[in-house]
């Protein structure tokens, strides 16, 4: 997939911002660096509810379910980054995960029976997927390609029934916005 | 030109009124004018920051998730925002995402640069950091003119104007009242000090219209012109008063002058007619006796021939008329030269000269030299002074009382005493002898011409010399008399009037006084 001067740009941005893609400067973003980046503004216009951190040493968790996409990119966009205070931590899953130890649950591709999956989780975790069939599975975030650019989209419903509380700033940049 | 001095208090008024309203709000307005172009200008700066910062806020998804469109809907919304010339958004790398522009073409903008800068045209461009938990996510550049600030001003001007207009025409109407009070006094008291001044009619008075400082200057003005009135009047009376006794006093010294005019007229014309009769007389007298010497002299001389010749050789009785003739010529001769003489005193125009009178005497001694000496005559005198006359006619006045004392002497030799005193502004000399004197009752007459107390058998003379001495004294404006009994010696006394300085004062200096010369002398 190519990207546009654009999107390499500010992949470097982010790079820079981390300090932990000196090594991939020279190289063109590929879709899911710019996702893993993406994963880590998420969290930034996210408002989680007080119970979701018992203290505050405990790390913002983001949880890959499935099979990881990212491979060890995100680990480094979210090394030394904080979120409110909080450091980051990224988790890879096979299987639900347990009642909040995910504050970010990335749920892969090939994942199926998503809709099964997404009511089974509770209401602190925001979801993000692929596609808009996740968002009518009942998913809050979808990343979707747009004239081969990396967009979201969001199900306000969703993202409503949740705890978990969207700044108007992200909504105000998603690509199209389900209610 | 006319200048504020001059114009009416009316008009005085107006500009002081409208003057110091236009001081007040000028100074006021420009005041606040000022004051809040500093706050508006704060108030800008602190606006306009503010509001990049909400731009910058409202940008962070945007720059986060690199969306230029909606980056570009959320500057749009800064049309509603006039003064906003420009606003970029960059990304951190220095890119531009989105950019908004008043202007079409749009400015170069870029994200280096200073975080406030002011551009050309008055345009202030302000830079932030766009910032999110803690970490830049790009630059936001926005750029604003001050057009508010003139417009601001302009309006601020025109409300200075405004109220100023509106204040100027207030207070004309507000004071129009005030004004009269002031004004028509003062034009009042005016107008009849005008009048006063051309009519001279001090019995205007000014209107007193209020109880104020113009009032009591309308009251004062009053009183004074009462005052003049008052004294007005009093000059006038005592001018006419003046007048009447001016033309009264003119009328009595016209009389009086004329009365003067004539007694002076008929004086000059006696003195004239006198004068002419006293010069015919002298002239008369002059010729007489000298165109009679001439006869005379003969008739002496023929006689005094017949007289020699014949002696003897004609009868005794012819001797003896001859003889009577001779004599009777002889004195008629001699009353002819006295008669000459007397009339001379006085007959040329004398000089009178400070005149020593002990060298008087001295002449006099040596005239006399032979009679003293035969009659054994003892002459003296005191220290005598320095008199103004003709020092010939002083000599023959001297010499005239000295004989006279010399002839008039009885059985012992003649003592004659000389003295001078001084009586005020007089000399008083006095010639004393020891001769036989003079009766009282003839004091008189012994100074007139040709009167003699005694035959010509018992002393020679014609009976002139005294009457010459009294000629010659009174001209130099003094008098004679004498003072005697009968057998007892006699005192002539005569005065002349003293010269102003002392006696001691020489001859030389009077004649400087008198511009008169000691050689002028007469015979």
């Amino acid at each position: 997939m190519r990207l546009s001067p654009t999107r390499v740009a500010v992949l470097l941005g982010l790079c820079l911002a981390a300090e932990a893609c000196a090594q991939e400067t020279n190289a063109p973003p590929s879709e899911y660096q710019v996702k893993a980046a993406y994963l880590l503004n998420f969290t930034r216009f996210v408002a989680w509810p007080a119970t979701a951190f018992a203290d505050p040493d405990v790390p913002l968790t983001i949880c890959i379910l499935g099979e990881d996409p990212f491979g060890a990119t995100l680990d480094r966009v979210v090394e030394g980054e904080t979120v409110d205070g909080h450091r980051l931590a990224v988790q890879r899953l096979q299987r639900t995960p347990a009642s909040k130890s995910c504050h970010v649950l990335y749920v892969a591709a090939g994942e199926r029976e998503q809709a099964k999956l997404l009511r089974g989780l509770d209401h602190e975790t925001l979801t993000v997927g692929e596609g808009e069939g996740f968002l009518r599975a009942g998913g809050v975030l979808a990343f979707v390609l747009e004239d081969r650019r990396v967009r979201f989209s969001i199900n306000l419903a969703a993202a409503n029934r949740s705890d978990v509380k969207l700044s108007s700033k992200l909504l105000n940049v998603a690509r199209s916005v389900l209610k | 030109m006319r200048t504020l001095r001059d114009t009416p208090i009316r008009k005085k008024l107006i500009a002081i009124v409208v003057a110091t309203l236009a001081v007040a709000i000028l100074l006021a307005g420009f005041g606040i004018m000022i004051l809040d172009g500093i706050l508006f200008r704060t108030r800008m700066v602190r606006d306009f920051s503010a509001l990049t910062k909400i731009v910058a806020d409202l940008n962070t998804a945007t720059l986060s998730f690199d969306d230029p469109q909606a980056a570009r809907e959320t500057l749009m919304a800064l049309k509603a925002r006039p003064h906003v010339v420009q606003t970029c958004l960059f990304r951190t790398d220095g890119t531009e995402l989105a950019q908004y522009s008043r202007e079409v073409p749009a400015r170069a903008c870029s994200a280096a640069g200073p975080t406030e800068e002011i551009s050309a045209g008055d345009d202030v461009t302000l830079r932030r950091p766009v910032m999110l938990d803690g970490r830049q996510v790009g630059t936001v550049l926005l750029t604003y003119d001050r057009t508010e600030v003139s417009e601001r001003r302009l309006l601020f001007g025109a409300v200075v104007l405004g109220t100023f207009t509106l204040a100027s025409l207030l207070a004309f109407l507000l004071t129009a009242k005030l004004r009269g009070s002031i004004e028509l006094p003062i034009s009042n008291l005016a107008h009849t000090a005008a009048i006063v001044a051309e009519t001279r009619n001090y019995q205007v008075r000014a209107e007193k219209v209020s109880d104020d400082e113009l009032g009591l200057l309308t009251g004062a003005f009053n009183e004074m012109l009462s005052r003049i009135q008052l004294s007005d009047r009093e000059l006038r009376r005592a001018a006419e008063e003046l007048e009447a006794r001016v033309a009264e006093r003119t009328r009595e010294l016209e009389t009086e002058l004329a009365e003067r005019r004539r007694a002076e007229e008929a004086l000059n014309r006696q003195a004239a007619e006198l004068a002419r009769s006293n010069a015919d007389l002298q002239q008369f007298a002059y010729v007489a006796s000298h165109d009679l010497q001439e006869p005379l002299r003969m008739v002496f001389s023929y006689m005094n021939l017949i007289a020699e010749q014949y002696s003897g050789k004609l009868d005794a009785e012819a001797d003896e008329f001859i003889g009577y003739a001779v004599d009777g010529a002889r004195r008629m001769r001699q009353l002819i030269t006295d008669l000459l003489e007397y009339s001379r005193v006085g007959s040329r125009d004398q000089v009178w000269q400070p005149t020593h009178c002990d060298k008087v005497l001295q002449d006099v001694r040596a005239n006399l030299s032979l009679t003293l000496e035969e009659s054994r005559t003892v002459l003296t005198s005191s220290t005598l002074p320095v008199i103004l006359a003709e020092p010939a006619q002083v000599t023959q006045l001297f010499q005239n009382l000295i004989a006279n004392g010399i002839k008039f002497r009885g059985s012992e030799p003649p003592r004659i005493h000389v003295t001078a005193t001084r009586e005020g502004e007089w000399w008083k000399f006095s010639v004393a002898d020891n001769g036989i004197g003079i009766d009282p009752a003839h004091h008189q007459r012994i100074f007139i011409i040709f009167q003699r107390l005694h035959d010509r058998t018992s002393y020679a003379g014609t009976g002139i010399g005294l009457a010459i001495c009294n000629k010659i004294v009174n001209r130099l404006g003094g008098r004679i008399w004498v003072e005697s009994e009968a057998g007892g010696g006699a005192t002539f006394y005569f005065t002349i009037p003293a010269m102003n300085s002392a006696t001691g004062s020489g001859p030389g200096e009077f004649s400087d006084i008198y511009g008169r010369r000691n050689d002028q002398e007469t015979e």
